[in-house]
């Protein structure tokens, strides 16, 4: 009869590895090659008994493990699972209107979703089984239609990119204000917030803005007409908007500074001829210059290309493209920034008094008479406050600052509905 | 929504602050509105073309004698929300 083969028993408690990643059985492996020896055709048993030889106890080193693997899993950050965002995120996503956007656009516009706060995204959701679908082109808003539209294409212009997103972000957010506000409103001709105390409010900001431009009372006593107003008082009005523009200078002046562009102080500009003289000294003249030249280019070399492929043309443009980019994207951010003051002034005044003439951010003159400045006001605020620009909603609070406590008030109902 | 009472023409004054480049555009074509920007939001042309710089497109349309609603593919709807 065979001498019954006795295995020893191992002294240590045989520790199963964790998560299956094999970190016991690689242990003895391991402290072998750290020391030097080679473990070559060897079983663990194997080089444990080796490692033994040398002082290194399997039950120290396996606590030693088992510690560092707590360690491990008590340092990793939780991660926790905000459900009700999720919640209302698919509220978004699941919607007949999501649905009709192309595959790339629902991937685009989910990613800068995610970038929203849970708030912002909750604020989103809040209507959007209501809206009927999305449409491509330049933005607009249909409340008959229902649809909204926006450059579903995009990767976003500089400000879009400046505040950290990838589509058409400012136009999106612009009309998805239109759109909140003819949800939340009473009537349905679209603009239909109703601003309760907000109408009076906004009027009063407009009336201080101009008794500041005006100097009566130093925007502390509001004109009670505006009809007490004479010619000389509207022209120096008018002047006094065009100082108004002095204020995109400044924010231009302040990113100008900041990207390094330009290094001396600001300078105060009080007429349209010193203020295009400050634009040509920050290089807004040059890219006039460098149009015209790369026009020039581009033809000649259109031309010279008799195979066709304008390879020379298209390089042309991508120079052109970066050197506007270099010199003039933070004036022109700012210019877009600042179209909650220009578009406001022209829909209060019926078109009356326009800054988009001037180049700045405007509707045209038929929509100037036949909306209000509230809700084009709202969908601007909605765009500024989806995006966190702080930037622009720090000029809101300065320059319309009643304006800006009321559709405050009114975003938090919204949220609290 | 109060009234503001303007009894004159604003248009004298809208002339001193016009942009150069408009006004070279509207020496082509007389009466034109100026680009609404609030209305192109977003509009491609505008972006990839002309960097959001409505005189870049004034000057191209002055060289080429064509609208910019020609060029932006723009056409006005009363119908709807910009």
């Amino acid at each position: 009869m065979a001498e019954k083969k006795i295995y020893e028993q191992p002294k240590f408690e045989v520790v199963e590895p964790d998560e299956g990643n094999g970190a016991n059985t690689r242990l003895p492996y391991g402290i072998a090659k750290g020391l030097g020896l080679s473990t070559e055709g060897m079983t663990p048993r194997q080089v444990w008994e080796m490692l033994k030889k040398r002082g290194i106890n399997p039950e120290n080193e396996y606590e030693k493990l088992k510690e560092k693997a707590t360690e491990e899993i008590e340092s990793e950050p939780v991660k926790e699972v905000d459900a009700q965002r999720e919640g209302h995120k698919m509220t978004i996503t699941q919607s007949k209107a999501f649905a009709t956007l192309s595959k790339t656009a629902k991937e685009k516009l989910e990613r800068n979703l995610d970038k929203l706060s849970s708030e912002q995204i909750a604020i989103i959701s809040k209507y959007a089984d209501r809206l009927h679908s999305y449409s491509n082109g330049s933005g607009q808003y249909s409340t008959g239609g229902g649809y909204l539209r926006y450059d579903q294409t995009s990767n976003g212009d500089g400000l879009d990119k400046e505040l950290g997103f990838d589509f058409d972000a400012t136009t999106f957010f612009h009309e998805y204000g239109h759109f909140i506000d003819n949800m939340v409103g009473e009537d349905k001709t679209g603009y239909s917030i109703k601003y309760d105390s907000s109408t009076v409010s906004v009027h009063e900001d407009a009336l201080n803005c101009f008794n500041d431009f005006l100097k009566l009372g130093g925007g502390t006593e509001p004109l009670k007409s505006m009809d007490r107003i004479k010619r000389e008082q509207y022209r120096a009005f008018y002047k006094g908007l065009a100082k108004a523009t002095e204020k995109d200078q400044l924010w231009a002046h302040k990113s100008l500074t900041e990207f390094g562009y330009v290094k001396e102080p600001y300078k105060p500009s009080y007429t349209p001829e010193r203020a295009r003289q400050l634009f040509g000294e920050y290089g807004y003249e040059n890219s006039v210059k460098l149009w015209d030249s790369y026009n020039k280019d581009y033809k000649a070399w259109q031309q010279a290309e008799s195979d066709g492929t304008n390879a020379r043309a298209k390089q042309k443009q991508k120079e052109y493209n970066e050197e506007l980019e270099k010199h003039n994207r933070p004036i022109h951010n700012n210019i877009k920034r600042c179209a909650i003051l220009t578009d406001f002034f022209g829909l209060y005044t019926n078109n009356k008094i326009n800054l988009y003439s001037d180049g700045y951010y405007g509707h045209s003159g038929s929509y100037n008479k036949w909306h209000n400045a509230q809700g084009e006001a709202w969908a601007e605020y909605f765009s500024l406050k989806m995006t966190n620009d702080t930037k622009g909603l720090d000029i809101m609070k300065k320059y319309l600052p009643k304006t800006y406590d009321a559709f405050e008030q009114k975003y938090n109902a919204i949220k609290e509905k | 929504m109060v009234e503001v009472g303007f009894d004159f023409d604003i248009k004298e004054f809208e002339e001193e602050f016009m942009s150069e480049w408009f006004k070279r555009y509207r020496k082509v074509f007389p009466n034109a509105e100026p680009i609404p920007m609030m209305e192109l939001m977003g509009n491609s042309i505008l972006v990839e073309n002309f960097y959001g710089n409505p005189d870049a497109v004034y000057d191209y349309c002055i060289e080429n004698h064509k609208t910019w609603e020609e060029v932006l593919g723009y056409k006005y709807d009363p119908d709807v929300i910009y």
